[in-house]
């Protein structure tokens, strides 16, 4: 194998996972619309942090595509800085690039559905400013709740969700 | 950072982030830029 088709499976490897997390994030934003809609506030405050964890795992793949990027660069004797998908579909041929294709309209389809539910969730949530007021009145309360301590010295909140304890 | 996590400050910090987010409307945890980059990492122009 090449350096170059090497440097491309590793890009088509983050992308794929990129997808599959947008995925993941794009299902908990349709549950977190479902607690919007149900006003259920405690489903809604355990969702922040599941779509903070997908965040993370994105922002983690966001550095290995570009690592993947650069190795192209490198290889093929491009700027790293202006080297885009397009750029390296063309540099690539045969299945890697089918493949390479293939993930970049799955990405961008993904990133549509997700822009759009997000926004759809955002405008749910102007429109319900008796929910947002008792949400924040619930964050309101988590923090001023009892917090009791594990015996290994870990904070523990009334309620129990994981944004009380994240190592939960 | 996780066992950050666990600390009183630290969590406070985060609820205290969160509901002043979710208050003044601005509570969307970076998602629609990161839906933006991934349609224009997408875009194979």
């Amino acid at each position: 194998m090449t350096a170059l088709s090497v440097a491309a499976d590793a890009l088509a490897g983050a992308l794929a996972e990129e997808s599959r997390l947008c995925a993941r994030l794009l299902a908990v934003t349709r549950r977190e619309e479902k607690a919007i809609i149900a006003a259920d506030i405690p489903t809604l405050t355990a969702l922040v942090d599941e779509k903070e964890q997908v965040l993370e795992l994105l922002a983690t793949l966001e550095t290995e595509r570009m690592t993947a990027l650069t190795a192209i660069a490198g290889a093929t004797g491009h700027s790293a800085a202006s080297l885009t998908l397009g750029g390296v579909v063309a540099l690539v041929d045969g299945a890697a690039q089918a493949k390479l294709v293939a993930l970049s309209e799955e990405l961008r389809a993904d990133g549509q559905a997700l822009e759009q539910a997000n926004a759809r969730n955002a405008q749910l949530l102007r429109t319900s400013s008796e929910l947002v007021d008792r949400w924040v009145q619930y964050l309101k309360t988590v923090i001023t709740g009892a917090l009791t301590y594990n015996p290994d010295g870990g904070v523990q909140g009334n309620g129990g969700n994981r944004m009380l304890d994240r190592s939960a | 950072l996780d066992a950050m996590g666990r600390l009183p400050d630290v969590r406070e910090a985060r609820v205290a982030a969160l509901r002043q987010q979710i208050a003044d409307g601005t509570y969307d945890l970076g998602i629609p830029q990161v839906a933006q980059r991934l349609v224009e990492s997408g875009g194979l122009s």
